[in-house]
């Protein structure tokens, strides 16, 4: 068995970020031109004068201008209510990506916690944790979310924070919970019986010392390997359940319910409104599973062993 | 090169596919035959063959095919037959009338239509008191003449001087299509008694309006004739007693099918058919489809079209696409966007006449903030009725002017124009809110239905207009159900919007009777209450001359203005797309498309 040490790991963890292949840093780019787009998009409009494109307020429908092919002022085109689908575009990637960064970490943090602490515990702590994992990913994805909705759906219990939002990320908290246990719970099994975990039992480190400081850098290389993934995957959740009208509030912008609203249109043609917004989920997927894949390698099997 | 060569079967087989669609899909107006004959007189061969034209459409195609040739030579002969195809279309086919509609139809019983689309059917499929008689033809179209009425299930009608007394004479040698039972006198007191058993919903409030509100004051002097007893003199009289949920049911098998849990029938009558319209149901597939066939035993004037099939496709852009190739001949409920795309199209025609549908958004006049009229009156001043009138409704609209339509006829015999005060003046507006209370804007929530496209393009737009003001409008989309609940509970925040809203009669009174009667409106849908208006709809409900009404109403109309309980923001085209060879229409104040007068003329 071969246990890395966090300094070991640490060198390793660098070059994630380096990019050692151009399709690497391609997407290693692209996933941070996306980043940045979501932190800048509330500012945009106030920069519009020096951008190179043409940006509009994402929530100011011009009613006189449904529906327009691309042109050089509306790149993307508008929608039915002749929003233009551009600048909306941009403005959900911020909703989007903040709503599976936050949900993937929620639900990721605790489920690392969970499965961290099942697995120093064994016994009935591992089981109770296990059937709780087993019901949880016994819902298909979409039945859960719906199912948050109906629960939630008239409980006003986020204060100010949006409903529906709320309601987003605890859903993805909930896919995600179960990944990370099962994951990080499956790594540290072995590790109970280790000797610098029984060193640090003799120092008279507590479980939860332990578990922290142990446990978890252990398992560190499988969530970095998981997370970039489980974020692309809860970027197609908040999508799939704002295509069924759930989650973002209309006209907000996001991805999902922007491919639905055009979704009708492309047989007559008007194909903008939704393939725009569809291309930025598969660019954000890809961005993001091509960090995953490198991380991978990196950390992966060689790395750790579980 | 070897999985090259691994994919040359796969490779065929797409060509062959596609060869097959290409096959499929080509014209079969031009054969090529090449064939080495040896005739030896002249040959003249009849070809008789079956040609699918299109998925639903067969034609017998007659093919001749004549050479001369000289004797005892062989020859080798492309014969290239171009001739005219005559092509017999079947004229059942031709008397097909098939329409694209949204959602199935909810049920048949006409005593509980409630959706426009469940009342269109039962308006077609029963047989009401009287209808409109069609009015003058106005450009391939026409209205119906609302103060002409021709007898259906009744012939004739004679009201008594104080018009407290109605003499109803049915109709002779009508009969129920399905039971064969003969109309009679027994039915028509069993559809009022039913009605009346209804609760105050439905066909109970019509027969109530004509001041029925109980059996005995239905006399039955003969196998034909009926008096009303203590009527109410009203101008509504008549155009009540076409609504949809006044059609004549077969007493005899209605009783037949009841129990002692369901002494009305209700619940078989919600699935079953015992009327008698211009149209019959034939069969329902539930979900999918209803047909419909023209009543044999009606003798009167026979409808053009001998079946009319309703076809189910809840996906609009489909029913838009079925028009456009011509499986269907009308199409219903298309957004703006579609009825402009399908204006565009070939062999398709886009009717759009102004009529009386209110685009309204009603206000909770109960509840904060819209419980404080100067906050009302500065959201109809916020109002940019322009964007909504030709940006959202493309053109296809005119701004509203109060309750009443500037399309009734009573909006220019009552001077209306004059009660009407707002216009876009976002500073008026401003000013208002400051009086109000609300100098710095203020939160509230829009109710709308989910997934229609109207309620979805007029919310987002009074949402940045109402922005511009510092207001903060979130929208919740709902389901139909839970808009009912929430107008009828009034539970919703401050403002709701439910698509175009119609008064099925054209008269000052249904309007104010049906809305702002603070203790008997029907739909009071915005909780608003006003002391000199319900005396004055005291005062002229039984008045049924036009110039005893007139100050009374106008009145009435201005003070509701002033009190701004709706947002009235326009009236609405009806519009209706349609292949190009359909005629005939005629437009109903309902609003419910009469099968009857449609044809395929052109």
């Amino acid at each position: 068995m071969t246990v890395l040490s966090p300094q070991r790991e640490r060198g390793r963890m660098a070059r994630v970020f380096v990019g050692p292949t151009v399709g690497m840093t391609i997407r290693r780019a692209l996933f941070f031109f996306m980043l940045f787009l979501a932190v800048v998009a509330p500012w945009l409009d106030d920069f519009s004068a020096w951008l190179p494109f043409p940006i509009y307020d994402p929530l100011r429908p011009d009613p006189f201008n449904p529906v327009s092919p691309p042109t050089a002022e509306h790149w993307f085109g508008t929608d039915t209510l002749g929003l233009d689908v551009f600048t909306r575009v941009l403005m959900a990637t911020r909703v989007d990506f903040t709503l599976a960064l936050i949900g993937v970490a929620l639900g990721g943090g605790l489920g690392c916690l969970a499965g961290a602490w099942a697995a120093y515990r064994r016994g009935w702590v591992d089981m109770v944790a296990l059937r709780i994992v087993e019901v949880l990913q016994s819902f298909p994805v979409l039945l859960l979310g719906l199912a948050m909705f109906a629960a939630f759906g008239s409980l006003e219990i986020f204060g100010p924070v949006d409903h529906g939002m709320a309601v987003l990320v605890l859903s993805i908290s909930m896919v995600n919970f179960p990944l990370y246990l099962r994951q990080v719970r499956s790594v540290l099994l072995p590790l109970t019986e280790a000797e610098f975990v029984q060193a640090a039992k003799c120092a008279g480190l507590g479980a939860w010392g332990i578990v922290w400081h142990h446990f978890i850098p252990n398992a560190r290389g499988q969530i970095l390997a998981l997370f970039p993934l489980t974020c692309a995957y809860a970027i197609q959740i908040i999508a799939g359940l704002s295509f069924i009208g759930l989650g973002i509030e209309p006209p907000n912008p996001e991805w999902g319910s922007m491919i639905k609203a055009g979704a009708t249109l492309i047989v007559q043609g008007h194909w903008w409104v939704s393939v725009f917004p569809g291309a930025f989920i598969v660019l954000s997927v890809y961005s993001l599973t091509g960090f995953s894949a490198r991380s991978e390698t990196l950390v992966g099997p060689g790395g750790t062993s579980a | 090169m070897k999985m090259l060569w691994k994919r040359v079967p796969s490779v065929i087989a797409v060509v062959a596919a596609m060869a097959m669609v290409a096959v499929a899909c080509g014209g079969t107006e031009t054969v090529t035959v090449t064939e080495e004959v040896v005739v030896t007189s002249i040959v003249t061969e009849v070809v008789t063959e079956e040609v699918v034209v299109t998925e639903t459409e067969t034609v017998t195609e007659e093919v001749v095919v004549t050479s001369i040739v000289t004797e005892e030579v062989v020859v080798t002969e492309e014969v290239v037959v171009t001739e005219t195809v005559e092509v017999m279309v079947d004229d059942s086919e031709a008397r097909t009338l098939r329409i694209a509609i949204a959602d199935d139809v909810e049920q048949l019983d006409p005593a509980l239509g409630s959706a426009q689309l469940t009342n269109l059917v039962l308006k077609n499929v029963y047989m009401q008191p009287v209808q409109y008689r069609p009015g003058p033809d106005v450009g391939g179209f026409s209205y119906a003449d609302t103060t002409s009425f021709e007898g259906q299930w009744i012939e004739s009608w004679d009201f008594s001087d104080d018009f407290r007394t109605i003499t109803l004479r049915l109709r002779q040698g009508l009969t129920f299509p399905t039971s064969g039972n003969p109309v009679t006198a027994d039915d028509a007191i069993y559809t009022i008694n039913r009605a009346l058993a209804t609760g105050p919903a439905g066909p109970a409030w019509v027969w109530g309006n004509i001041g029925v509100t109980s059996i005995d004051q239905i006399e039955r002097v003969d196998d034909r004739t009926l008096i009303v007893h203590n009527a109410r003199p009203s101008t509504i009289v008549l155009p009540l007693m076409r609504d949809q949920t006044m059609g004549i049911m077969d007493s005899v098998t209605i009783q037949a099918n009841s129990t002692e849990d369901d002494p009305w029938g209700r619940d078989w009558l919600k699935q079953n058919y015992a009327g008698n319209g211009r149209y019959v149901v034939d069969t329902w597939e539930r979900g999918s489809r209803m047909v419909l066939k023209r009543n044999p035993t009606w003798t009167g004037f026979q409808p053009y079209f001998e079946t009319v099939e309703l076809l189910t496709v809840p996906e609009a852009a489909n029913r838009l696409a079925l028009l456009q190739s011509g499986d269907v001949d009308i199409a219903l409920d298309l957004s703006v966007q579609q009825l402009a795309t399908a204006a565009g199209s070939d062999g398709v025609k886009v009717l759009s006449v102004p009529d009386r549908n209110g685009i309204n958004v009603l206000l909770n006049n109960q509840a904060p903030p819209f419980d404080n009229v100067t906050l009302r009156k500065a959201m109809s001043y916020a109002v940019d009725y322009n964007a909504i009138v030709n940006g959202v409704l493309n053109g296809q609209a005119v701004p509203s002017q109060g309750p009443i339509s500037v399309n009734s006829r009573f909006f220019d015999l009552y001077n209306l124009e004059d009660a009407w005060i707002y216009e876009h003046d976002p500073d008026r507006a401003r000013q208002l809110m400051a009086e109000a209370g609300y100098p710095d804007g203020f939160e509230f929530e829009m109710v709308i239905r989910q997934d229609i496209p109207l309620d979805e393009a007029v919310a987002t737009n009074l949402k940045a207009q109402f922005a511009d003001l510092g207001i903060d409008m979130s929208i919740r989309p709902v389901t139909g159900a839970e808009m009912f609940d929430h107008l009828f509970g009034l539970t919703y925040g401050g403002m709701a919007f439910r698509g175009g809203l119609l008064d099925y009669v054209d008269d000052p009174y249904y309007q104010f009777f049906l809305w702002w009667d603070s203790q008997d409106a029907a739909i009071n849908w915005t909780g608003f209450a006003d002391a000199r208006i319900d005396e004055i709809l005291d005062e002229t409900a039984s008045v049924v001359s036009d110039p005893g009404r007139r100050e009374p109403y106008r009145e009435a109309v201005t003070r509701l203005v002033d009190a701004a309980p709706m947002l009235w923001l326009a009236n609405a085209n009806y519009t209706l797309a349609m292949r190009d060879d359909i005629g005939g229409f005629t437009l109903h104040p309902d609003g419910l498309l009469w099968f009857a007068t449609l044809n395929r003329s052109g």
